[in-house]
C-alpha cells in the first residue's frame, strides 16, 4: 500500500548541523520584522525572542504568562503571548507567539500549536526539502 | 454503532463514561458547542490563512551556514548576502540597519556555546 500526498510549497532548506531554519517575517498591524525560526516538532509552542516583539511594537509583558520548565525547576523560563501574524514559506496566518521574558533568546522556535498544527508538513531531510500546504487548503 | 479507532475519541468516550450521569447532559452540550465552533472556524478558510510572495532567504542563509562562527553571542542584520549590521545589543543594530534606509533586512541572534537550560527545557 503506497500514501500518495500533494503539497502546494516547497522549500529547500541550508544544511545546518543546529536545526531546520525557516525565514520568518512577524506581523502586528503595520509593523513587521523579519528573522529566522528553527522548526521543531519537539516544542509545544512558538517561541520567539523579546527583541522581535517590542521591533513590532508589542508590549511583551502585557501578553498571557506561560512558564516553561527546564532542566532546573527552580528556574522557569518564563514567555509572553500574544495574537500576531507569521509570514513563513508563503503563508501568512494568525496566531499565538510566545515571547521570552528576557533579551537574547538563543534561537525562535516554530512549535507544534500555532505554527505546524496549521499545515500538512512533509520533511525529506536527506535532500533538505521541506514541503507544506495549509491544513485548510 | 462501530468505535472510532481514535485514541482522542476513545478517551472522550472513556471520560464520559466516568463522568456522573447528573452531570453528562450539561457535558453534552458543551461538547456540542465545541463541535459548532469547529465548524464554523473551518467553514471561513478566508481568515485562516492568506498566501502571500515566498521569500527563501537562501543568500542570507547561505552566509549563516558560512559566517555564523564568528558572530557567536551576538545579532546580526543581514540583506542578501550583505552583513549589515551586528553587535549584542540588538537595538544599536536594528539602528544601524534603519538609518541605512534598507527595508527588510533579516535579523538573527547567533547562538553560543552553553544553552544548556534552553536545550533542555521542556516545551
Amino acid at each position: 500500500m503506497t500514501y500518495p500526498l500533494e503539497f502546494k510549497q516547497k522549500f529547500v532548506y541550508q544544511e545546518n548541523e543546529r536545526g531546520i531554519f525557516i525565514p520568518v517575517t512577524l506581523v502586528c498591524e503595520a509593523e513587521t520584522t523579519a528573522c529566522g525560526a528553527k522548526l521543531d516538532t519537539g516544542a509545544d509552542f512558538c517561541y520567539f525572542a523579546r527583541e522581535h516583539a517590542e521591533e513590532i511594537g508589542l508590549n511583551v509583558d502585557e501578553g498571557t504568562v506561560l512558564r516553561v520548565e527546564t532542566s532546573r525547576p527552580e528556574h522557569p523560563m518564563i514567555f509572553y503571548g500574544h495574537e500576531i501574524k507569521i509570514q513563513a514559506l508563503g503563508y501568512e496566518i494568525e496566531t499565538t507567539v510566545y515571547f521570552w521574558e528576557h533579551y537574547r533568546l538563543p534561537r525562535n522556535l516554530l512549535g507544534r500549536a500555532g505554527w505546524i498544527n496549521k499545515f500538512r508538513l512533509a520533511l525529506i531531510e536527506h535532500d533538505l526539502e521541506l514541503y507544506l500546504s495549509h491544513y485548510d487548503e | 454503532m462501530p468505535e472510532i479507532e481514535n485514541p482522542y475519541a476513545q478517551a472522550t468516550v472513556e471520560n464520559f463514561r466516568r463522568t456522573p450521569a447528573s452531570l453528562r447532559p450539561q457535558l453534552l452540550k458543551m461538547l456540542e458547542r465545541e463541535l459548532n465552533g469547529a465548524e464554523s472556524d473551518q467553514n471561513d478558510p478566508a481568515t485562516s490563512f492568506r498566501r502571500i510572495p515566498f521569500n527563501d532567504r537562501a543568500e542570507e542563509f547561505q552566509w549563516l551556514a558560512q559566517n555564523s562562527g564568528r558572530f557567536q553571542g551576538e545579532w546580526v542584520a543581514l540583506f542578501g548576502n550583505r552583513l549589515l549590521a551586528h553587535g549584542v545589543d540588538y537595538s544599536k543594530v536594528s539602528q544601524e540597519v534603519k538609518t541605512l534606509g534598507i527595508d527588510g533586512a533579516m535579523f538573527m541572534f547567533i547562538e553560543g556555546e552553553g544553552n544548556e537550560d534552553f536545550v533542555r527545557f521542556l516545551p
